[in-house]
């Protein structure tokens, strides 16, 4: 039998993710890539010997849903048959907010769930001069009400307690809002073993719910007209009604010891929100954040480096040479290395974003830039969604779903990805040396740091004009809106975030290592073995050394390498590809890792690390200086010069390079035809621009 | 609610309580944000490019269009 779920509900910036987090530690079931808190988070723990489940939802402001991560509260609510349907619900307020938040709280008891109400940050409110008499409002509510804090460690104990009585004691309450006769009417044949409360939302909303038999929703529909019902108005008056409950509860319960001063929050965001130091302060946010991820990062990626290299040599000397060596030592480790060396830059970048967002200034940024992206057809929210990218993608596009509009969002998940993502910042890495030298501007400011700004800039660059472009091909009458709470600010609890960052980290490892190890293992064998007359091509390739070495100055054994790769399966795909890439500066080596790296851009770098690896006997130097000594068999000269990888890096802002972003678009979008369009926009951009970067700058 | 002469949204005034919410489709949303009768309400600035409002209202804060508060009734 599955253990009894419990589900977390509140209001956005409730504190209910950090409860969330406290009560299931690192127990939690996340989503891949489960971003900003947009999909339902599960975790299985034992309170007093006893098994639960508890389920985190998106903060939503009502049953009433106006965007898609509130639809999913709906839904997981009023559907009994969906896989986290709770048994009972821990409501979380905040008490500062609590008559706001308590209009939630009165539409899901009238659902008919048991429950118990916790207010969070208990200590915060205190100093607010704020009191809530908790035991008259556990009185007058008819359960227990709970007042914890995260930070002080304080009321926790309890509330595991009533998680365990909450679903073993009787609470059925008395409805809070009684339904108008004529939303009896309208509700009084739908029969789905709910209250007539949850009657009257599933009729409010019964074109959205899928799970809804066809027959129910043409009949509810068919009712409406019939009633002349005026949802909106319905709507209106049952919040009105809820509120006047609200509000005698309130009065007898919370006393405000201090008068309305202008909070810390709002006196800070007259500086903070400020139509011009406000953006300007966001870029320099920016700035430090670019400087972090490249400055802190840099020691622990060469640590990572060396262990790889190190094992790699131990392996060697300790195996007797095989395949099965070898495709360890040159497919499988250069190709873990490849991703694990880029963990510290996404573990900042991650870390950083969190520190953003649960600071409440995320909140700030979307403010200011609101008026900005509607004018590129966008919305405030879809600042979050860039700002995400630069991590990944992925969770970016699911953070879309607060965006009410469906062309603003289309609009967002389109553009998303020529932000700069913790994919492609290895391959800059790799490539950047060959464009600027290692240095410090003033002794402080990495020249590296500001190339990879610039980077940074061409992609955002592109958001703006395909915005522009798209947003003309896109008709929508729907209606956009901001109404954005700002809440106060708060010191971010650390230990939350360093944990969250984890999970995101963890999750990054285990998808995009999945991938790279199989790519690795592919790519060895095909780099490895070729077709039959390999070895006669490979004798009459040494023969012509020995006649005539010409101006090389290699060994035998190179050549012999050479021939080797070049007369591989690899290289022979590499050399079918290299007429349409040559234009851009690439050659076939190239070729092969372009090729690869269509399912993930990260896999560039292993794909060069496992290319330039085979048949070398010594791991001591790194992927860049293999590439610094690349000669192009060619034209004889330096494979990457600065022509090459500044064409290479601008191939890689802009092409579209990941199956796993495309197929979340397909997911979100519900069509394959903007992933489709994303990637054919995306990629020809992408051969355009180098096209015209290799040829100016050679 | 019909809209009379004397009926000015904090736009006009910037400052005031909250008289009420002209039907609108959000209305249910600015409801629930706790926009109520009875508030305070004022506008302390607005954002680049003539764009969002900072608005406090009560003691919470929120960021809102202009459309947003032409739906906002004050005296």
């Amino acid at each position: 039998m599955p253990n009894p779920t419990i589900a977390i509900v509140g209001n956005p910036n409730c504190g209910k993710t950090a409860l969330f987090n406290q009560l299931s530690g690192l127990r939690q079931k996340t989503g891949n890539f489960a971003g900003v808190t947009v999909d339902k988070k599960t975790a299985d723990i034992r309170v007093d010997h006893q098994k639960l489940t508890i389920v985190d939802l998106p903060g939503t402001y009502s049953l009433y849903p106006l965007t898609e991560d509130e639809h999913i509260v709906a839904k997981v609510l009023l559907d009994p048959a969906n896989e986290v349907h709770p048994d009972a619900v821990l409501f979380i307020a905040d008490p500062d907010q609590l008559e706001r938040h308590l209009l939630l709280y009165t539409q899901i008891r009238d659902l008919g769930f048991p429950m118990f109400l916790g207010l969070s940050m208990a200590d915060v409110a205190e100093k607010k001069g704020l009191k809530v008499d908790t035991e008259e409002l556990a009185r007058r509510l008819g359960h227990p009400v709970v007042s914890f804090s995260i930070r002080n460690k304080s009321g926790l104990d309890v509330l595991s307690k009533e998680l365990i009585s909450v679903l073993e004691k009787d609470r059925s309450h008395k409805p809070i809002y009684a339904l108008t006769s004529l939303e009896d009417q309208l509700v009084k044949d739908l029969d789905h073993g709910m209250t007539p409360y949850g009657r009257l939302v599933l009729a409010h909303h019964a074109t959205e719910f899928s799970f809804l038999e066809e027959r129910d929703r043409e009949e509810i529909e068919r009712k409406k007209k019939e009633l002349s019902f005026d949802a909106m108005s319905a709507q209106v008056e049952e919040t009105l009604s809820r509120f006047n409950w609200i509000e005698r509860i309130i009065s007898a319960v919370v006393a405000n010891e201090k008068d309305y001063l202008e909070s810390n929050s709002l006196r800070a965001d007259r500086i903070i929100t400020h139509k011009l130091i406000g953006p300007l302060i966001f870029l320099f946010i920016l700035f430090l954040m670019f400087q972090a991820i490249y400055t802190i990062a840099e020691a622990p990626m060469q640590w990572i480096e060396q262990v790889f290299a190190l094992s790699s040599n131990f392996l060697k000397g300790l195996v007797p040479a095989g395949w099965a060596r070898d495709m360890v030592t040159e497919g499988i480790l250069p190709g873990l290395a490849g991703v694990l060396v880029f963990i510290p830059q996404i573990s900042i970048l991650f870390f950083i974003l969190g520190l953003l967002e649960e600071s409440g200034y995320l909140a700030r940024a979307v403010f200011l830039f609101d008026r900005f992206f509607q004018r590129l057809g966008l919305n405030g929210r879809s600042l979050i969604a860039f700002v995400s990218a630069s991590a990944c993608a992925i969770p970016a596009i699911m953070s879309t779903r607060s965006i009410k509009s469906r062309k603003e969002r289309i609009l967002t998940i389109m553009v998303t990805p020529f932000i700069s993502c913790s994919a492609r910042t290895p391959v800059y890495i790799v490539l950047v040396g060959f464009i600027v030298a290692n240095q410090k501007i003033w002794g402080i400011i990495s020249l590296q740091g500001l190339v990879f700004l610039s980077f940074y800039l061409l992609g955002i660059g592109a958001v703006i004009i395909f915005a522009l472009i798209l947003r003309l091909f896109l008709k929508s009458n729907e209606p956009s809106f901001l109404m954005l709470e700002l809440p106060d600010y708060k010191w971010p609890n650390l230990t939350d975030i360093l944990f969250s960052t984890w999970l995101k980290v963890k999750s990054f490892i285990i998808e995009a290592g999945k991938i790279i190890f199989l790519i690795s293992m592919v790519l060895w064998v095909m780099a490895s073995y070729g077709p039959s007359g390999r070895d006669a091509y490979v004798e009459e390739k040494i023969e012509q050394f020995k006649v005539d070495p010409g101006s090389k100055e290699a060994s035998i054994d190179e050549v012999k390498n050479a021939a080797l790769l070049e007369s591989s399966y690899a290289g022979i795909l590499g050399k079918w590809i290299e007429p349409v890439i040559r234009p851009l500066g690439y050659d076939w080596k190239i070729g092969i890792a372009l090729i690869t790296s269509f399912a993930a851009r990260e896999v560039f770098v292993s794909t060069m690390a496992t290319i330039y690896s085979i048949g070398s006997e010594e791991d001591t130097e790194g992927i860049k200086q293999k590439m610094q000594a690349e000669v192009n068999s060619r034209t004889g000269e330096k494979q990457y010069t600065q022509a090459t990888a500044l064409s290479l890096i601008v191939f890689y802002i802009f092409a579209m390079q990941c199956m796993s972003t495309l197929a979340v678009v397909r997911k979100e979008t519900g069509s394959w035809k903007w992933p489709a369009i994303q990637f054919f926009m995306m990629t020809g951009l992408a051969y355009l621009a180098s096209l015209i970067v290799y040829q100016v700058l050679s | 609610m019909s809209s009379k002469v004397t009926d000015i949204t904090i736009l006009e005034c910037r400052k005031g309580t909250v008289k009420g919410v002209k039907d609108h489709p959000l209305k249910g949303r600015l409801l629930s944000l706790g926009i109520l009768k009875g508030k305070s309400i004022e506008i302390i600035h607005t954002s680049l490019f003539s764009g969002a409002y900072y608005v406090r209202v009560g003691t919470q804060t929120f960021g809102l269009r202009k459309e947003e508060l032409e739906q906002i009734l004050v005296s």
